[in-house]
């Protein structure tokens, strides 16, 4: 049975998606965190801020919106006829 | 309801200290407490079966094991350490955090969904029928058996530290006293018993982490929202080392402002560990572990995202304990004359001295009474200058409550806290090495026809044995808890993070390329940690990138390279994988749909 066509097209955007977004909050901030320390945000200097906090609530918002997109995506298949599976 | 029943014994004992009891009482009580708790958890969940043994049935419900999985990995050493990192190394603490925190989101977009669609319980239960034939599985066991054995003997020593210091035993005592604790919640119940006492641990850890910064940060600031508040504690400091520079005082380097990145670690060697650490976590074997114990592909990225969530709520604490700790020192401490400090850090006395080696020292004298300390520093008036003040970064989180004067009840908690961090992780890691010993090595190599009864039996026997050999090498000592760390994520990363990203993703994977890939990234990388490590051999530098050197933390950013280099290019020169294996992958990169495999058996039922 060939790979649907779905998974070719969601999966790999949102991978794509993902770790773009990965690089950008893991390692880009650090280039841009002297500068962006003149900023005050909340008391704090905003790069140190989104290094040390907001890039960490960042990964939780990244991860639970990617499992519930391909949650949605893995019952939206688990319907379509001819399959035969069952949900575990 | 756990968590009710702890603040009320918190409460109990606040208010039985109140009335003078001794703290001796108070920890022992604290310490039985948690004690039993693990235990009647572990005894509970005892079990017979196979599939509770090594993966608790997978019917573990995804919050639960979010927790589950966070008290599995907030280490002792993160625990204990973490504040510690923030304190000395300032900004660069922020590469441990993010490293930690991101290898999950590589976890759950590449790996983990993909090995419970398989239907793995152990991750070399993947690589045997990814790559075909019995022994392919090995090179992922004797990787996953170096990552992970290491790992368990940075965990042992620091329960050795701990309870020594917590409990006032024997470093030798303590490690066996860890031991027993292991052996009680897991023997019996295996991963079911460990999934269900590393709640409970997770509910106590996250409690003694959270409360007394909470509690400090109502006191200091007025408003009990630590990761919030400490911006506002981090100015005053800045504005108090600017009166200082000011009027002259000498700030070298021990408490260096914490804002500013490149401070010990340059550019390169920041990004290079932060790229490792998530390697490393995002194909750490015991994480993987309790990600096979979720209910399905949709409970493991559910499993994924609750871990996360519960991770990242101690993660961005850690830096306020730090902050709240350098004010206090400012504060009370830096900028008054010797002849202050019994009146207003008496703490100091109290942590001075420990395990032989000098924890608090003042202008070079351990802290242990106020007469040493005029005779190191000159004389009574000598003021002090933060320079003079050195903290081990190791006590800074059990001594907490002792700096900020909050009563004895919140240093037994934190000591609490710390014990079951430990545990946690040493059960996760224990179950991991027995379950790659005892299903993949016993059951899938040698004596593939044992009777599940047998094997049951064999697995039992495996995890005492290990048990016994990891305290027996805990006490020689073999090396620092950050050297061990090190060790053992660069060693995880390098081995398993290139196979198993190609073997799921690239279906022209081969064998023969898998294998070499494997072998040259983890050799390389140990080969980087040994000479470095033990031989004394100087750091590798790249010029115009980092004069500094690679880090010995972040010595897998050569061997995961290297790793993906070798499996391309030997795969492209080997004729591609067999038609069954192809189908396989198929099947597993297909969204929804059935596990394929029952612990790399097909169709087996139990």
């Amino acid at each position: 049975m060939p790979i649907s066509l779905e998974w070719h097209l969601t999966s790999r955007v949102l991978l794509l998606i993902m770790l773009i977004f990965l690089t950008i909050s893991g390692f880009g901030i650090h280039f841009f965190t002297v500068d962006l320390n003149d900023i005050e945000f909340l008391g704090f200097p905003l790069g140190y801020f989104i290094a040390s906090q907001g890039a960490l609530w960042g990964f939780v918002i990244l991860v639970c919106w990617f499992a519930s997109r391909q949650n949605a995506l893995d019952d939206e298949n688990e319907i379509a006829p001819g399959r035969g599976s069952q949900r575990q | 309801m756990y968590l009710t029943g702890l603040l009320i014994f918190v409460v109990v004992l606040g208010i039985l200290e109140q009335m003078g009891i001794p703290d001796k009482f108070i920890t022992w009580s604290f310490v039985f407490f948690a004690g039993m708790s693990f235990t009647i958890v572990g005894f509970l969940s005892r079990t017979m079966k196979l599939a509770e043994f090594y993966v608790a049935g997978q019917n573990v419900p995804a919050v639960y094991n979010g927790m589950a999985t966070a008290a599995s990995w907030i280490s002792g050493a993160i625990f204990v350490g973490l504040a510690g990192i923030f304190y000395s190394k300032g900004h660069d603490g922020i590469a441990w955090v993010t490293g930690w925190t991101g290898g999950f989101v590589l976890t759950i977009t590449l790996i983990a969904p993909a090995l419970r669609k398989f239907g793995a319980w152990t991750v070399s239960d993947f690589l045997e029928a990814r790559f075909g034939g019995k022994y392919a599985g090995l090179p992922g066991i004797i990787v996953l058996l170096t990552c992970s054995f290491t790992y368990l003997i940075a965990q042992m020593t620091a329960m050795g530290i701990v309870a020594s210091r917590f409990l006032g035993m024997e470093f030798s005592t303590a490690v066996f006293f860890g031991l027993a604790g292991i052996l009680l919640c897991s023997l019996l119940g295996g991963m079911r018993a460990v999934t269900w006492t590393q709640v409970a641990q997770y509910i106590v850890l996250a409690v003694a982490y959270l409360l007394p910064v909470v509690w400090i940060s109502a006191k200091v600031t007025g408003f009990p929202l630590p990761q919030i508040m400490y911006g506002d504690v981090l100015q005053s400091i800045a504005v108090i080392e600017q009166n200082l520079v000011e009027n002259s005082a000498a700030i070298s380097g021990g408490l260096a402002t914490t804002v500013t990145p490149d401070q010990s670690l340059d550019t390169f060697n920041f990004l290079a560990l932060i790229f490792c650490l998530m390697c490393g976590t995002a194909v750490f074997p015991q994480l993987i572990m309790r990600f096979l114990t979720s209910t399905s592909v949709q409970g493991t990225r559910r499993s994924i995202s609750w871990s996360m969530f519960f991770i990242v709520l101690i993660f961005v604490t850690a830096p306020a304990y730090s902050a709240f700790i350098q004010f206090e020192l400012y504060q009370g401490i830096i900028g008054q004359p010797i002849s202050q400090l019994v009146e207003n850090a008496a703490w100091l006395f109290r942590w001075g001295a420990g395990e032989g080696q000098s924890l608090v020292s003042i202008c070079g004298a351990q802290a242990l009474n106020i007469e040493d300390i005029r005779q190191a520093c000159g004389n009574m008036q000598h003021v002090i200058s933060p320079s003079d003040i050195s903290i081990d970064p190791q006590i800074l989180v059990l001594a907490i409550a002792d700096i900020f004067d909050l009563p004895f009840v919140i240093t037994a908690l934190i000591g609490v806290g710390a014990i079951a961090a430990i545990m946690s992780t040493t059960n996760g890691l224990v179950i991991t090495i027995t379950a790659a010993l005892g299903h993949n090595v016993y059951y899938r190599l040698l004596n593939p026809r044992a009777p599940s009864g047998r094997r049951l039996i064999v697995t039992r026997f495996i995890m005492i044995i290990i048990s016994i050999i990891a305290a027996l090498i805990t006490l020689a000592k073999p090396g620092d808890i950050p050297m061990l760390v090190a060790w053992s994520f660069s060693l995880a990363g390098a081995g398993l993070f290139p196979v198993l990203v190609l073997g799921i993703w690239w279906k022209r994977t081969t064998t023969a390329g898998a294998i070499s890939g494997m072998a040259s990234g983890f050799l390389i990388t140990l080969f980087y940690l040994v000479q470095t490590g033990l031989y004394g051999m100087n750091l590798w530098t790249i010029p115009t990138i980092t004069d500094q050197g690679i880090a010995t933390m972040a010595s897998a950013v050569i061997g995961i390279p290297v790793g993906f280099l070798v499996m391309i290019v030997v795969s492209l020169f080997t004729s591609p994988p067999p038609f069954d294996v192809l189908t396989m992958m198929d099947d597993i990169h297909r969204p929804g749909g059935k596990t394929i495999t029952q612990g790399g058996d097909r169709k087996v039922i139990y």
